[in-house]
């Protein structure tokens, strides 16, 4: 039980009406150290699988990133970021096919999460049909994909938070007090942190690195 | 026979005081928990957590009270009586005590953030005394009808 810890942490409101961080990356960091270690490590992994913005775009694709994940669910034995593991997974796979689909792209050949997920299954046979057949399993699908197919990054972004907002806050509902409220709150506070760091000018400075990058090792490939 | 009955009315005669002490142990610790947890975030108003952190000690004061009213000479007759009233009372002391200290837990977290809520933020922990009061009254009338 995480009395003193839960305790401890400020208040996060909606990213709606946010206007600054109501608790450092620092101290967040130095509060997490109650945590017991088996706790602590996990959340560590879960954060660094799950972090809305990765921290370096070059170590992870999708082969890898769903390795990490499956590695992860098969060590981890804390079901709340199980779930949370989980629901992450099922929400990226969908907005990923959603993207190649708009691109005219084919769904991936052999699936990234070796077959055991049954979602990718259920994608590559639904392929031609619309939302593939998952819009009243997943309502929020033909919003995302009015997103993608109107170029709204900054729409589809939100509504991803406000989804994952949503499943955090309906897992650790009422305090109880146990590690599922501390990992609701690492993670709404993740969101938070991404969402406050949009800024256009900062953007446009990272896309021209990325876009460097690229050119670079396509420049290297050539030679 | 003789001596299971009266071991039976010894335990009944402490265990109201055992087990609310228990529970009050577990609330406080809890709601003490809370409290050290909330002085990190609030800049003044440390007190009213101290306080309410303290409120599951009243569970042990039940407990003694009951203890000191049932009857102190034991005998084959009352022993069966006094041993069910003892720990069926030291039981709702010790449930009411853990669960008021989550509810204490919960007023400071909320509190916390939003200070105008304390005093409504404290009712289902009065509710939860309430209960623990219905058992202590009535242990004390039961304990009147016991066989001295």
């Amino acid at each position: 039980m995480y009395y003193d810890l839960v305790c401890s942490l400020p208040h996060l409101v909606h990213l709606e009406r946010v206007r600054r961080l109501p608790i450092t990356p620092q101290r967040l960091k130095e509060r997490l150290r109650g945590l017991k270690p088996e706790h602590a490590s996990k959340l560590n992994e879960a954060m660094m699988l799950l972090r809305w913005r990765p921290l370096s775009l070059s170590s992870t694709n999708d082969a890898s990133w769903a390795e990490s994940c499956e590695k992860f669910l098969n060590s981890c034995r804390i079901e709340s970021l199980r779930s949370y593991v989980q629901y992450r997974i099922t929400q990226q796979v969908l907005v990923a096919a959603l993207r190649s689909k708009r691109d005219g792209l084919e769904w991936h050949d052999p699936p990234v999460f070796g077959g055991d997920l049954a979602l990718e299954q259920k994608i590559r046979r639904r392929w031609n049909v619309s939302y593939f057949g998952l819009e009243y399993v997943y309502p929020w699908i033909p919003e995302v994909q009015t997103f993608l197919t109107e170029v709204k990054p900054l729409n589809l972004e939100k509504t991803l938070m406000n989804l994952n907002w949503k499943w955090l806050s309906n897992y650790a509902g009422a305090p109880t007090f146990k590690f599922d409220d501390v990992m609701a709150y690492v993670f709404k506070w993740d969101i938070l942190r991404s969402w406050l760091a949009h800024d256009s000018e900062r953007a446009r400075i990272k896309f021209a690195e990325i876009a460097n990058q690229v050119a670079d090792v396509e420049s290297t490939e050539q030679e | 026979m003789e001596m299971t009955m009266l071991i039976l009315g010894w335990i009944g005669l402490y265990s109201p005081l055992a087990l609310g002490a228990i529970g009050s142990m577990i609330g406080c610790l809890r709601g003490g928990m809370a409290a050290c947890g909330a002085m990190l975030e609030v800049e003044r108003g440390y007190g009213r957590f101290v306080g309410v952190a303290a409120m599951p000690s009243s569970q042990t004061i039940y407990g003694i009270v009951v203890t000191m009213t049932l009857p102190a000479a034991l005998t084959p007759e009352n022993s069966p009586g006094i041993f069910v009233l003892g720990v069926m009372c030291g039981i709702a002391l010790t449930f009411s005590a853990t669960a008021q200290g989550a509810a204490c837990a919960s007023a400071i977290n909320a509190s916390k953030s939003k200070p105008e809520v304390f005093g409504v933020s404290l009712a289902p922990a009065a509710l939860i005394e309430g209960f623990a009061v219905f058992a202590f009254v009535f242990a004390l009338v039961l304990a009147g009808r016991l066989p001295q």
